[in-house]
């Protein structure tokens, strides 16, 4: 139980974390789903094609960041509604990996390949042996212990260096920024950017997962990693704990499917609609809390 | 969120729209044998003969309503992002009404219909617009989250509970013969619900520039912290900007039903959510350029479809001629200095 969620978690918790840091500049990134797409699917074709899980990787962040990094120059340097560029940016996603998949490979649906490297299993000594929570340390892929290696980094760049200072007062206040000398827009290419590289690692850990590309194989991912930003109070231990909360939620959801009582295409709206009923709740709990949300 | 700036803003329409050219230009040696024959059909496709016309004015006449949708929705100053949810729910409200009173007469029947319709959009995107009043929950992701999770509910029921088992198509049962629309250029699918839907535009402009709801709504939109100081109840204005704006994407749903699709098929109205923001933009969130402006989109994707209809891309094209526009629509190509909040 634990063990599965740990896996589930990893695709949400990496790519809200890199969310966090264009959250925190004042950027509402609608675009983590596109993203997200993009890099699922340059991993799956280059891993695939080539055996090499490394290769996969590197593809995978660098195909994703350079949209983001592109992405992010265009809407800002041109003053484009940032909303409407990342809604492209998902369109584009959806339509260029359903292409790109016909062109390469010859079908729209799923892409499977011959040989498609294997994840290695890891347990790390001591923590496996732990009572209650040893499944989470044992016979998980590497990028579970990854995701959650990321959470301290990210902790770390965001609270602790000059360049997360910069980036929360990108968002929080922007003249005090201008006032040292520091470009907001120049920070916020660099929080866009940093979204891609995490959702290209995100979406390379799905593909990988399944081992083969499947069409819209993120189905609601980026959203979920959007609102887990907002769920987790904007920091990066509430957005780990919010992450296991939705695993668990999609593991359950999976469990109703074998089970045999719920069709497998209803399944496809749970997600949606549990972080739906997720953001409803928390805002009526943060309004009671007196909070304000951004906007 | 008006421009005041003309020099750049058609500029910027202009690229976008330019750049989508330039793409499916570029697309099309790769799609097809014979080039030039098919760029040929690609710019005159919708005028080769009745029935592509119709259906490419039967078209523009949808896209008109999903852009009026995006429209009030970004003068209230709200965004509006389950707009394909709205569509596909009030496309299935107006065909499960319709198929519940088959003896109906036509226009007890097609009132009926049209009022599920609207009833249904403007619900699901009120609810969005009540969060955000109550609790202040982000009606851009709330409204796409219950969008989206409708979306997938309907293509369920449609492919099981609800299906058509005559029908190879995974679909409802068709509406009834009276209820469909009159026809108004034979052997297309153009419809008496275009005439409709001038005249919704008209009522729109007159809506949002004429009567005093109108004009709370876009000083609402502008400015909030203006409009409230100016004694307008703003707090209302989350809720009605976003319920109207449902209820014209409902009536999207409705009207593809009674004129075009005559049952809730599985993925129908794909895209025409995000067609009425493209539009609304492309048309600088006025109702009068609205129909210019959907009558441009819809002949970029019509000529497309024609043009490659043999080859394997022809959903895909319309999803990425979505994005080109989107990318370079609210881009300011002349330096210029800009209010914040501005579109």
């Amino acid at each position: 139980m634990l063990s599965a969620i740990a896996g589930i978690m990893t695709p949400f918790l990496i790519a809200a974390l890199g969310g966090l840091f264009t959250e925190r500049a004042g950027v509402l990134n609608i675009a983590l789903e596109g993203q997200m797409l993009i890099g699922a699917f340059t991993a799956a074709a280059v891993a695939g094609t080539t055996g090499s899980i490394l290769g996969g990787l590197t593809a995978a962040v660098f195909a994703s960041g350079l949209t983001a990094y592109i992405f992010a120059a265009l809407s800002l340097r041109l003053k484009a509604n940032i909303f409407i560029t990342a809604l492209a940016v998902n369109l584009f996603a959806m339509g260029g990996t359903q292409i790109a998949s016909q062109l390469f490979f010859r079908t729209k649906g799923v892409v499977r390949f011959a040989e498609f490297p294997g994840l290695a299993k890891v347990s790390l000594p001591l923590l496996s042996q732990l009572p209650l929570v040893g499944d989470l340390f044992s016979g998980q892929s590497i990028f579970v212990y990854i995701g959650w290696l990321l959470v301290p980094c990210a902790a770390w760049l965001l609270f602790r260096t000059p360049f997360g200072l910069h980036v929360r007062a990108a968002g929080y206040n922007e003249t005090a920024l201008y006032a040292r000398g520091v470009s907001s827009r120049s920070i916020r290419e660099k929080a866009i950017t940093i979204s891609g590289i995490a959702c290209g690692l995100s979406g390379a850990v799905l593909a990988f997962n399944l081992g083969a590309f499947v069409p819209n194989i993120t189905s609601g991912r980026g959203w979920i990693a959007l609102v887990a930003i907002f769920l987790g109070y904007k920091r990066p231990g509430g957005i780990l704990l919010v992450s296991f909360l939705f695993a668990g939620a999609e593991l359950i959801a999976q469990g109703a499917q074998g089970a045999g009582n719920v069709p497998s295409s209803l399944l496809l709206a749970f997600p949606f609609f549990i972080t739906f009923v997720g953001m409803i709740i928390f805002s009526i709990v943060s309004g009671a809390l007196g909070r304000t949300q951004r906007r | 969120m008006h421009s005041t700036r003309p020099a750049s803003t058609f500029l910027s329409i202009g690229v976008a729209i330019l750049a989508a050219l330039l793409l499916l230009a570029a697309m099309v040696p790769f799609i097809s044998e014979t080039p030039l024959n098919t760029l040929r059909q690609f710019l005159t496709g919708p005028f080769s003969n009745r029935f592509y016309f119709g259906n490419y004015l039967n078209r523009t006449g949808l896209y008109i309503l999903a852009g009026l949708a995006m429209v009030i929705s970004f003068q209230g100053g709200m965004f509006n992002l389950g707009g394909e949810g709205q569509v596909y729910g009030g496309a299935l409200a107006t065909t499960l009404v319709l198929l519940m009173v088959p003896r109906f007469g036509a226009l007890p029947g097609i009132l009926l219909g049209t009022a599920a319709g609207i009833f249904t959009g403007a619900v699901m995107s009120g609810l969005s617009g009540f969060f955000k009043m109550k609790w202040n929950t982000d009606e851009l992701i709330s409204s796409f989250l219950l969008s989206s999770s409708i979306v997938y509910t309907i293509d369920y029921l449609v492919s099981g509970p609800l299906r058509d088992t005559q029908r190879f198509l995974l679909s409802t049962p068709e509406i009834a013969e009276q209820f469909r629309f009159p026809v108004l250029l034979n052997p297309s699918h153009l419809n008496a619900g275009f005439l409709v839907t001038l005249l919704l535009v008209v009522l729109a402009q007159r809506f949002l520039y004429h009567t005093s709801a109108g004009y709370e709504l876009r000083i609402t939109g502008l400015n909030r912290e203006f409009a409230k100081y100016g004694g307008i109840p703003v707090r209302r204005y989350y809720l009605i900007p976003m319920a109207l704006s449902g209820a014209f994407y409902g009536l999207t749903g409705s009207f593809y039903i009674m004129g075009t699709g005559y049952a809730t098929i599985q993925g129908c109205t794909f895209g025409m959510g995000w067609n009425g923001i493209a539009i609304a933009l492309i048309a600088r969130t006025s109702p009068w350029l609205v129909p210019p402006a959907a009558l441009v989109f819809a002949f970029l994707e019509y000529g497309a479809e024609t043009a490659i209809m043999h080859s394997d891309f022809s959903s895909e094209f319309g999803t990425i001629l979505q994005a080109v526009v989107l990318f370079f629509v609210t881009a300011r190509f002349v330096k210029l200095r800009t209010k914040k909040g501005e579109l």
